[in-house]
């Protein structure tokens, strides 16, 4: 079925929406969860937890996008999950992931005034003058938490060269944001 | 836990660059090798020759293979062994071969060498076009080899000696010249294939499903084939890594060595893998149009073994693999090859392979060998030009050359050519490029044929343009166009864009207007 359909069925209040949703994008909310929590038990939860927040969100939100809004959903489900859990037994992907990424801006350096949607759209418009490989290598560690083998696989490249992509497109990012003043 | 802000922030991405990095199920690339060597480039359109025969046998279904060699035709061959016995199910274990170090497996043993004996060339009766009374008296030998390193990796050389008919003990003395004509090759597409189960054009880790392919594809299609009485060729080396990549050719079979010689060198059928437009068969016999000019004494091997050491060969390795000359115990195998001269003519040659150093641009898996290509003509010196018309007077971008300059990449320390041609220097994935002298940048961008890859030019003073090709554009560039760039100064990174097998740099210089888009 078309996101289209699927939309005006969750706008409808129609339960097959959730039925359909979760056919089409099962596989890649627990996709998204297990990068960062690590536990398929609790994955499946999460997959629960985002059908549940879609069918609680539209109506009001119709978005344009439903690949995209399933994949936040489920993003931050899986993310503020992961911040009331006390186990240890964590993603070392995902741990690295926040680690390379919380360097290029550690938090104490970042300015109270700027808010995470200011940071997110100078970041979007960063990502915007990238190729479109770099752009999806990027995204796909960062907001994925895809593993570098992984990406490998599915750019085709080397493992070698998704880390360079990477390392080169962090260093670009610090310095976009240094000339946008985001860095302090 | 703490997540930091820019985690959080990431939320505020456009849905679209979203959806579009999304994972999405069976849409995964294979990385698909371009080339089997990385240097092929300028040679006889035919002769795609190092390879390897990876003889042995060893495979379940080796001794049949060798039926293929004496075959008259596919059909033939079906009848009495219906193809489907040669694919192997099992044959896709062979792909775990790939990510170790080790040996592949042996393919089938596809080749029986002459056993010797009597042979004579029929003169009245020869597969291609000699017009006696006009032979030519003098060639410039300087072969077409490419402005690439021409060379292979193995394990071991017996890893890289192939099915070339050519044979020490059969003492040859004389052998036909060619005039050069283009113009034979056929390319017929195929269209999609849906090929059984072990049978692959694209997994480049596993010889056996290539085999298998070819043997599918060759009977499918028999009627397409410029010729039908084949034997086919498998040959392989490795990339850096350390993993095999394979190649497969069919050329035209004969009896008599000196018509092997001659198809080995000048026939072929291959089948490849277009992404766009299925399989393409491309196929050429390019003894029906190369006119002999003249059949001319060779040398012995023994003397060109001598020329070699003496330093009279053509050869595109790198100074840096090979600081001295080359050495006895260095040449590993001799075999003999037909090659395009620069002035339009085909002669055969002796190529050496030629032990070399550890690269020290690239990371190579441990324990693997580079071999380099080394040429001597193989005619009689007599037969060879002289005259120095070439390198009499150096052009103005020799004499540029001559003064010092940058090393156009990081770690390799000095600048790799003289002359100017477009050279190949393989390295990592992301080492930096920088440029060799003081200049402004006129162009960055794709070379719009589809070969050199993103390319960045520099205009010196003095008219001289250099060249940087096969860049990465995701690494990105770290100049553009306007610049004024200091010798030294890093304006990109080595990358694999544009035709090539694997990650390094072309660099070329020239006095012209480079004509990029």
């Amino acid at each position: 079925m078309e996101d289209s359909q699927i939309v005006e069925l969750f706008l409808a209040r129609d339960e097959n929406a959730i039925a359909h949703t979760q056919h089409k994008y099962k596989p890649l909310c627990l996709k998204i969860a297990y990068n960062i929590l690590g536990s398929h038990e609790e994955s499946e939860e999460c997959v629960n937890d985002t059908l549940l927040g879609a069918w609680n969100s539209i109506p009001p939100n119709r978005p344009a996008n439903l690949k995209a809004y399933i994949c936040k959903i489920a993003r931050n489900v899986s993310l503020s999950r992961l911040k009331f859990n006390t186990r240890k037994k964590r993603n070392s992907d995902f741990d690295c992931s926040l680690e390379e990424l919380g360097d290029i801006i550690p938090d104490s350096r970042l300015s109270a005034d700027t808010t995470d949607e200011e940071l997110g759209r100078a970041i979007d418009e960063f990502l915007g003058t990238l190729s479109r490989d770099a752009r999806g290598v990027f995204l796909r560690k960062y907001w994925f938490f895809d593993s570098v083998s992984e990406i490998a696989d599915r750019y085709g490249f080397s493992e070698s060269k998704v880390n360079n992509i990477l390392y080169r497109t962090r260093n670009k990012l610090r310095n976009y944001l240094i000339k946008e003043g985001i860095y302090l | 836990m703490k997540i930091p802000r820019i985690i959080s922030s990431l939320d505020y991405i456009s849905d679209k660059k979203i959806a579009e990095a999304a994972p999405v199920e069976q849409t995964a690339k294979k990385r698909i090798s371009k080339t089997l060597f990385y240097s092929i480039g300028g040679t006889c359109a035919a002769a795609a020759v190092i390879g390897a025969a990876v003889l042995g046998g060893g495979l379940s279904h080796g001794s049949r293979g060798v039926v293929l060699s004496g075959t008259s035709s596919p059909n033939e061959m079906v009848t009495s062994e219906p193809i489907s016995d040669y694919i192997s199910p099992a044959s896709s274990n062979d792909g775990n071969s790939a990510q170790t170090s080790s040996t592949p497996e042996p393919l089938p043993n596809l080749y029986t060498p002459y056993e010797g004996g009597e042979f004579s060339i029929d003169y009245d009766n020869l597969p291609f076009k000699y017009i006696k009374g006009t032979s030519v008296q003098k060639f410039n030998a300087e072969p077409l080899i490419g402005g690439d390193f021409e060379g292979a990796r193995a394990y071991d050389v017996s890893e890289l000696i192939e099915n070339n008919p050519w044979d020490e003990s059969l003492e040859i003395t004389e052998l036909p010249v060619f005039l050069r004509k283009y113009g034979s090759e056929q390319v017929l597409v195929l269209g999609d294939e849906a090929f059984p189960e072990g049978c692959s054009l694209t997994d480049h880790g596993n010889g056996t499903s290539r085999v298998n392919a070819y043997l599918y594809l060759a009977e499918k299609y028999s009627d397409k084939l410029i010729f039908n009485d084949f034997m086919l060729d498998v040959f392989h080396d490795y990339n850096y890594e350390g993993a095999p990549v394979y190649g497969v050719k069919l050329r035209k079979n004969s009896d008599n060595p000196f018509e092997a010689i001659l198809y080995y060198n000048f026939t072929s059928i291959e089948f490849y893998q277009d992404v766009k437009k299925g399989i393409v068969l491309r196929q050429s016999n390019l003894l029906d149009t190369f006119t002999a000019v003249g059949f001319y004494p060779t040398i012995t091997v023994d003397s060109a073994r001598e020329k070699l050491l003496s330093g009279d060969y053509f050869s595109t390795v790198l100074p840096e693999y090979l600081p001295n000359s080359v050495t006895e115990d260095r040449i590993k195998h001799t075999e003999l090859v037909y090659r395009n001269t620069k002035n339009g003519y085909c002669i055969p040659y002796y190529r050496f392979l030629v032990e070399l150093d550890r690269p020290k641009t690239v990371t190579m898996a441990e324990g693997l060998i580079t071999y380099g290509a080394y040429y001597v003509p193989a005619i009689s010196p007599e037969y060879l030009s002289t005259d120095d018309d070439l390198s009499s007077s150096p052009s103005a971008v020799e004499e540029w050359l001559k003064q010092p300059h940058a090393s156009p990449l990081e770690n390799l320390g000095v600048l790799v050519d003289r002359t100017g041609d477009y050279r190949f220097i393989p390295a990592d994935c992301g080492t930096k490029v920088m440029a060799i002298d003081d200049g402004e940048v006129i162009s960055v961008g794709y070379e719009k044929n589809n070969i050199r890859g993103y390319t960045v030019v520099i205009k010196h003073s003095d008219g001289i343009y250099t060249l940087y090709h096969h860049l990465d554009k995701d690494l990105g560039f770290e100049v553009s166009v306007g610049d004024t760039v200091k010798a030294g100064q890093c304006i990109g990174y080595v990358g694999n864009s544009g035709n090539i097998e694997g990650y390094g740099l072309g660099f070329q210089c020239t006095d012209e207007e480079p004509n990029f888009d």
